[in-house]
Parts: C-alpha cells; sequence; structure tokens
C-alpha cells in the first residue's frame, strides 16, 4: 500500500537513482517547521493544512556517498538533504518549497507530491469513475524543487536563498517531451561529482533549463547566469501581463483599448525572449 | 446593434456628475436647486455685489465656448507626416480651441507637460475671434478655406477698444481646456510679456486655483536696448508656470563636486570648507551666542552678535567630537564646518526662476532658425535652450508634451533632441493654427504660405539633423499629421433646415468627399483613443478592415460588406486573440436587414458581442 501511494515520487527518486547509501527515510516532524517563528500566519495556516507528512529521504555526505564538501567565501555545500514533501493537495507548493528552504539553512531537494489516502476506495474502478481518475493524475503527478543559498552579508552565520526554483507539476504517467529531457537530466551518473558545489550548481543549470522550457517548449541546458537574466525579464513581463489583465474588466472602453494594445506588445516581446531562451 | 453617439465629451455633463457626486442633496429631480446648494455651502456663499472678483466683457460667453462639446474632426494626412506607420507624435493643424476639445476624451489627464508661447498681445499679433455659434466654419473662414465677409482679422491693434477683453476672451477658454488633459501632476508653462502677464496671472489663478501656482520663471530675452521708450530696457520676458495640482518637484540641477576634495583623507569621503554661522542675530538666538573654543588649542573664537553659530554648544560639541569643525590657527578668523558629499540631504540644486546661464537669449532663437531653416523665416520663436531646459525639470521618458501655440515647433525640436540626447521617449503634441504667412515675408518669399507649414518643415529638419548627429540612434523621429475640419458624419452636424438635403444624403451617413481613413480617426477621438494606437489595416473579401489597438476594435466602414466579411472577422479574433473586441460597422454598409442580422449572429457565435454601427 505505501508503494502505490508514493509511486510518483519514487518514480522520480528511481530516474536520479541516488547512492543506495545515502538512502535515511526519516521523518522530520511538522512541528519543528510549525515552531520556527519565522512563519507568519497565512504560511502557518498553509503548512499546516496542506504539508501532511516529510521526511528526510536521502543524506547526501561524504560518509554515504564519494562527493567532496565545497565551500568559498560567499557559500557552501558540505552536504545535500533530500526531503520528500507528502501533500494532501496540489495546493501551494511552491510557497511551500520556500518555507522549507528558507527554514533549513543547508542545501535541499525537495520532491511533492500528495498521498492518496481519501482516494484509495475509488481505485478498483478507476478507469469508469470520472473523481477518481482526477485524483490519479494528482497521485501520480509530482513537483521539485531546489534553491541555491550563499551565506548573508549582514548577519553571521546566516543564509539567503538567491533564487527559488520549483517546477509545476508533472504527470509521471503522462510526461511531455519538455519534462521527460528534464528528469532525465537529472540522473545521478551524469552529474559532475567532483564536488557538492559542482554537483548543486548541475541542477541549477538543469532547473534553470525546466523554466526556460516552460515557456520555449523545449528542454536544453545552459549556463544558468547567463539565461536566468532573460528568465527574470520573462516573469517580470508575466506579472505585468496580469496586473494589465486585472485592471481590464473595470476600464472604460478607450482604457481597454490601450490595456489590450499593451498586453499584446508584452505577449510579442514575451514571444521573443521565449524564442531565444 | 448599438448606434453610437456623435459628440465629443459633454464637459457640462461631466460637470453635472461630479457636483452630483459631491452634493446630492443638491439636486431635484435631476436639475441642480441653487437654494439647496448654498444651504450645503453654508457661509462659504459669496454673493454680494462687491467682491474680489477679476472680469471682463464676455467672460460668461468665453467659459460657454470652453463647454460646447465640438463638431469637427481631425483628418488624417498621410503625405505631410513622418514615418506614419510606427510615431507617437503628432501635429495637428487648426484651430486649438476646436482641437482641444476634440483631445478631451482621448488625452484626459494624458499629458504631463503643456507649453505655449501664445500671443503676447502687442497689437501686432493675431488674436482672432472665437464665433461660438459655430466655430468650425468661422475657423475656415478665417484661414482661408471659405470664403468669409471680410473682417479684420490679422491683429488686435490697441485702437480697438477691446484690447485684453479680446486677449482674454482667446486665453480664458484655452486654458480651461487645456487643464483637462494635464495629468494629476502635470505642469504648465506659458510663456508672457509685460502685456498680459498680470491677466494672464489672474486667469491662470482662476482656472489652475492660486494654490497650484509655481513660479513666475524669468528669461532675459537681449542685452539692453538703447531704443528704449524713457531710457528702461525691458530686456526679459516671464514664463509662468502653474501645476495641475499633484507635482512633486522640479528635479533640479545636477550639483557640481568638482569643490570637494579630500586632502586629510577623511574616511567619510570627499569634503567642502562651509559657513558655521547662520543669518540671526543673538537676540534672535541666545543658545547660540557663545564663544566657541578649540578644545585641542585653547584658542577662543568670539561669536559674531549678527551672525550667531549655526549649533546650539550641545550640538556644537559633538561636530567637535566627531573632527567636524576646522579651526583656523587665527583666532580672528572663522571656524568652518566640513560638510561631506555623502552625507549632502540632496545631489540636486534646485531650479532657479532666473534662468540666465542656462537658456540663450533671442538672439539664439534666431540662429537656431537661421541654421536650421537657412533663412530667418520665423520671427521671436524661443531658445531651443529654453525648452531643453524645462522638459527635464518635470518630464520623465515616456510623457506625453502639448504645445497648442506650436509656431515653429521648438518644443517638438526640443523633445526629440533630449530623447536622442539620453534615449528618452518622450512623445509631443504640436498644435498650430494655418495662420497665414505675410506676403513681404522671408518665409513667403521662401515658399511657405503657412506659420503650420513652417512648424512641420522645422520638425523634418530637426529630425534629420539629430539622425545626422546621432547615427545610431533609433528613436522616434517621426510625426503624424492631422487637418482640423468639419464632422464627416452628416447626422452630426445638427441641421434642422433639412430642405436642402438630397436623397443621397439619406442613403449615405458619410459625406461624399471624405475617405475611410478620416472617418476611421474621428471614430477614434468619439471613443476617447489615442491617435497614435497602432493601426492595421487588413483586406478581407475585397473590403478594407481596420484594426486598432491590436485586435481591441475592428472598424469596417465598407459599403460593401457581405458575409464573407464578417466571417474574415470572426476568423480575425481566433488569430488576434485580443482580451476584447468592438467591431463597428457603417449603418448603411450592409446590402440589407438580413445581412445585417446574420452578421450579428456570425460574431456572437464567434464570441464577439460588442458590435456597434455608426
Amino acid at each position: 500500500m505505501p508503494d502505490n501511494k508514493k509511486a510518483a515520487i519514487d518514480y522520480v527518486w528511481n530516474a536520479i537513482s541516488f547512492p543506495e547509501a545515502a538512502l535515511l527515510g526519516k521523518r522530520v516532524p511538522k512541528k519543528q517547521f510549525l515552531e520556527s517563528g519565522e512563519l507568519v500566519a497565512s504560511d502557518k495556516k498553509l503548512f499546516r493544512e496542506n504539508v501532511k507528512n516529510v521526511y528526510w529521504e536521502y543524506t547526501l555526505k561524504p560518509s554515504t556517498c564519494p562527493v567532496l564538501p565545497y565551500r568559498d567565501n560567499e557559500r557552501e555545500y558540505l552536504e545535500v538533504a533530500v526531503l520528500q514533501v507528502e501533500m494532501n493537495s496540489q495546493k501551494g507548493h511552491k510557497r511551500i518549497a520556500e518555507i522549507i528552504h528558507r527554514i533549513i539553512p543547508y542545501p535541499l531537494m525537495i520532491g511533492f507530491y500528495v498521498g492518496t489516502t481519501e482516494h484509495t476506495e475509488y481505485t478498483e474502478k478507476e478507469s469508469i469513475n470520472s473523481v477518481s481518475s482526477v485524483s490519479s493524475v494528482v497521485n501520480k503527478s509530482f513537483a521539485l524543487s531546489i534553491a541555491p543559498k550563499r551565506f548573508s552579508q549582514t548577519e553571521q552565520g546566516a543564509y539567503v536563498a538567491e533564487r527559488f526554483y520549483t517546477t509545476g507539476w508533472m504527470h509521471s504517467g503522462a510526461f511531455n517531451d519538455r519534462e521527460a529531457a528534464f528528469v532525465a537530466s537529472l540522473a545521478w551518473d551524469n552529474m559532475p561529482l567532483q564536488t557538492y558545489g559542482t554537483l548543486y550548481n548541475a541542477w541549477t543549470d538543469r532547473f534553470t533549463g525546466y523554466e526556460c522550457s516552460v515557456l520555449s517548449g523545449s528542454f536544453t541546458i545552459g549556463k544558468a547566469g547567463d539565461r536566468l537574466e532573460q528568465l527574470t525579464r520573462c516573469r517580470e513581463i508575466e506579472s505585468r501581463i496580469s496586473e494589465l489583465r486585472g485592471q481590464l474588466k473595470k476600464a472604460a472602453f478607450n482604457r481597454q483599448v490601450e490595456l489590450n494594445t499593451q498586453i499584446k506588445k508584452f505577449e510579442q516581446e514575451l514571444r521573443q525572449l521565449a524564442a531565444s531562451l | 446593434m448599438e448606434k453610437m453617439d456623435g459628440k465629443t465629451m459633454d464637459i457640462v455633463a461631466e460637470n453635472v456628475g461630479k457636483l452630483k457626486e459631491l452634493f446630492p442633496e443638491a439636486f431635484t429631480e435631476g436639475k441642480v436647486d441653487f437654494e439647496a446648494l448654498k444651504e450645503v455651502l453654508g457661509t462659504f456663499v459669496d454673493d454680494r455685489d462687491e467682491r474680489y472678483s477679476f472680469t471682463w466683457n464676455g467672460k460668461s460667453k468665453a467659459r460657454m465656448i470652453a463647454q460646447t462639446p465640438s463638431t469637427g474632426a481631425l483628418r488624417p494626412c498621410k503625405d505631410e507626416s513622418v514615418d506614419w506607420d510606427t510615431t507617437q507624435n503628432i501635429f495637428i493643424e487648426g484651430d486649438n480651441l476646436e482641437v482641444l476639445k476634440l483631445l478631451q476624451k482621448s488625452y484626459h489627464k494624458k499629458v504631463k507637460m503643456i507649453y505655449i508661447d501664445p500671443p503676447y498681445n502687442t497689437g501686432h499679433d493675431f488674436v482672432y475671434k472665437d464665433n461660438f455659434k459655430d466655430n468650425i466654419k468661422n475657423y475656415k473662414e478665417i484661414t482661408g478655406q471659405v470664403d468669409g465677409e471680410g473682417r479684420n482679422l490679422s491683429n488686435n491693434p490697441e485702437t480697438s477698444g477691446r484690447y485684453h477683453t479680446d486677449w482674454l476672451n482667446m486665453m480664458y477658454p484655452r486654458l480651461k481646456l487645456a487643464r483637462n488633459l494635464l495629468k494629476d501632476n502635470g505642469v504648465i508653462f506659458i510663456s508672457i510679456d509685460d502685456t498680459e502677464v498680470s491677466n494672464l496671472r489672474k486667469i491662470s489663478d482662476e482656472v489652475f486655483g492660486e494654490e497650484n501656482f509655481v513660479a513666475e520663471l524669468v528669461w532675459k530675452r537681449r542685452v539692453s536696448s538703447a531704443m528704449a521708450d524713457n531710457n528702461v530696457s525691458a530686456d526679459h520676458d516671464y514664463v509662468i508656470c502653474f501645476q495641475k495640482g499633484d507635482l512633486k518637484d522640479f528635479k533640479g540641477f545636477q550639483k557640481d563636486f568638482k569643490r570637494y576634495s579630500n586632502p586629510d583623507n577623511d574616511p567619510r569621503g570627499p569634503w567642502i570648507l562651509d559657513n558655521l554661522t547662520v543669518g540671526m542675530n543673538a537676540s534672535m538666538r541666545p543658545n547660540q551666542a557663545y564663544d566657541l573654543v578649540d578644545p585641542a588649542t585653547g584658542n577662543v573664537y568670539p561669536f559674531n552678535p549678527n551672525r550667531v553659530w549655526a549649533f546650539i554648544p550641545e550640538s556644537m560639541d559633538r561636530m567637535i567630537k566627531e573632527g567636524r569643525i576646522v579651526f583656523p590657527k587665527d583666532t580672528s578668523k572663522r571656524p568652518m564646518q566640513k560638510r561631506f558629499r555623502d552625507e549632502l540631504k540632496s545631489t540636486h540644486n534646485p531650479f532657479s526662476t532666473l534662468m540666465m546661464d542656462r537658456v540663450g537669449l533671442n538672439t539664439e532663437a534666431t540662429r537656431n532658425i537661421q541654421e536650421l531653416m537657412g533663412g530667418n523665416v520665423f520671427d521671436y520663436s524661443k531658445p531651443l535652450s529654453l525648452l531643453t531646459t524645462l522638459i527635464p525639470q518635470v518630464c520623465n521618458g515616456n510623457d506625453v508634451i502639448l504645445d497648442f501655440f506650436a509656431g515653429s515647433s521648438v518644443t517638438a525640436h526640443a523633445a526629440m533632441k533630449l530623447n536622442a540626447e539620453e534615449s528618452g521617449n518622450r512623445k509631443f503634441i504640436m498644435v498650430q493654427l494655418p495662420e497665414a504667412c505675410d506676403e513681404k515675408s522671408e518665409a513667403y518669399k521662401a515658399g511657405y504660405k503657412t506659420i503650420s507649414e513652417i512648424g512641420k518643415e522645422r520638425i523634418r529638419r530637426a529630425a534629420a539633423k539629430i539622425k545626422a548627429e546621432n547615427p545610431e540612434y533609433q528613436g522616434d523621429l517621426g510625426f503624424k499629421v492631422f487637418k482640423l475640419d468639419s464632422t464627416n458624419i452628416k447626422p452630426w452636424e445638427v441641421d434642422f433646415d433639412m430642405t436642402e438635403r438630397t436623397l443621397e444624403d439619406f442613403i449615405s451617413n458619410i459625406k461624399t468627399d471624405r475617405r475611410e481613413e478620416d472617418v476611421l480617426y474621428e471614430v477614434l477621438l468619439k471613443y476617447g483613443l489615442d491617435l497614435t494606437l497602432p493601426i492595421t489595416e487588413h483586406t478581407i473579401a475585397g473590403q478594407k478592415v481596420f484594426d486598432i489597438g491590436m485586435g481591441a476594435l475592428i472598424i469596417c466602414l465598407s459599403d460593401a460588406i457581405s458575409l464573407e466579411v464578417v466571417e474574415g472577422i470572426a476568423k480575425l479574433k481566433d488569430e488576434l486573440n485580443p482580451e476584447i473586441m468592438r467591431v463597428v460597422f457603417k449603418d448603411s454598409g450592409f446590402k440589407d436587414d438580413v445581412v445585417k442580422t446574420n452578421a450579428v449572429q456570425i460574431l456572437k457565435q464567434a464570441g464577439i458581442i460588442d458590435v456597434r454601427s455608426l
């Protein structure tokens, strides 16, 4: 039964194939996150209601897998923890990823999946029951997240997440080409394993590639730094567009025409940027 | 299918609406109850016969004229334009009163800065009388487009006895209309000289509000003239500046840090020595009148009873401890304070109302014109440096600048020049009357028949010059030309005398000598749309279909609308995928009512519900 439940997340861990010695499978009490004191009320509510369980699934460190720790003036990668988060629904996983990355000051990879217990009664007649087929899509979906962190310049011993990379939900049974290419690119055997720093940077390149692929439609790996600027611009345009769309309904006709013109121009720019990603 | 109404923005209705919002109790059955309104306003009503006011003959008429909607239209003129398809700049040839009315809806609160250089009313300049019955016809008579009764049009001599009155009647409605176009943080600059400066201040106080007066800037226009009548040489003009109400600040000028240095390697960075006293005497500031002692040497520096120290003793002690005070060896000299560049409250100096060293004289303006136009084709234009100084004070990179007494279009020239220098994207709207050039003038001899022709040519030449000086510059150096004319659409001309109407009039409501583009821009103005929106022309089943604002508005003015055209428009919606779509047809464009009904159905199926006719 548990195997059936977390098929989706196991799918991705299998695809990556971390060294077996790194498997830990230890449950982390939710309390630890909720009591960290940094959470605002709305985050606390989201976390309490939607996170079912958090597991420390793999611990990647020199004693469990032969990769060297890395440290320079800006950051350190002494080890990497791989967490898996069992959710009650797909809601709010990006925010939850940010919460976890902020609370745990170490380099992390997080895998999200949705638990199935509420829907077990449907599994036998899955193919004919539309409710269960929706839930089965949900149950076969996962999402991944990383966040490169560096030392805080203002506070000794503190860390700052430079950027959050969290994928959308991917259905392990029905990948599109770019999702399949992204997951395949994470395979452990293809990683530059000189240090945990090179590993994490390679992940960052691939997650950046994933974000670019959402816009451009195809997945390629490139240097994250070069693409990030364009990606940020794309995100800016996207948020400008949704802001303008928000104004549309209440606006007078002449303002609507203006808004439409601005939106279409942004969409053109977005398409051009996406094509060059 | 909803039929379009043909009025420009109805200012009276707007005002009534605003009043109703504020004082609903002052309205009974949709009309204003003045007694009730008076009660709401309490003691604020001043209805004594003798009260502070500024009035002249014709003031109420002038106010009324500002509120009558225009019956005009702006006809596009591609031949005289530059970069028609892409430019965001506009040049409108026509009477500025009508043009300001036509722009009310489309440019309501869109303009950041207005600069105007109206007639100074010196007796030799052109001040023409508005005709509040039919100002468009009046305009065409005055500009010689239609034969009129032959009035004295060319100037407003002192002898006419209505010297200031005519000028005020001309200015007042225009300022009122101009104010509506200003953004809430917008600013207006008005050039003027001694003749009307006091009247201009008064009507501006009234139109913009006394509290929105910003400054009366002084422009030195010449070096003293020996020809002065009474041996007093008036060498300056004014630029009156009012804000709409929400202007933050002028930008001022970046401070010059050349004098800052750091000879003692102070970790706080470069500094200069500054005065340690303030302009207060000992009786005004007894706390700051004390003998200052240098703790390092014991030297005593007595206070100056007419200029005491800038700080009370406690603050002074702290300043000394922090090493901010420099004591001279000679106790008869004054201690000074170090002022650090990094601690300055502002990196800018304020804009001085005396614009001496930044703005050139009239001779510069003459040189500007001569160099650019190859002759002295325009007298008394303003120097380019006046506008390149004023514009950056209030205008950011993307703002719209309006000049409705454009003259030689120096404002447009300055805007383009500044854009090129700092890769800005300011847009201009110039309005100029096609006032005839005097046949004896140099301009006339050079081939310019009207002032507006000079203005347009100046923009073209200035653009060429800017391009030549900055070959890499890719910015907007074009402009769209529009010309004021009467409306393109017949029913919009209110006329109760139906006897002269022919059968043809009833078949088509568009005047026969007008093109589809003319009507198109009239529709834009009536809908309150920006004249520089992107417009794409599609040909569907042999008919012209205009797509305005990237699919938001589709206009087909064809006389032969078939169902193929309508289906083509439905397809266009899929292609362009706009957020909203309104479709406008000509009412008489459908073959019959069956086609019309089917058209509405086809569009409805394509998800287009907003279908109108004119």
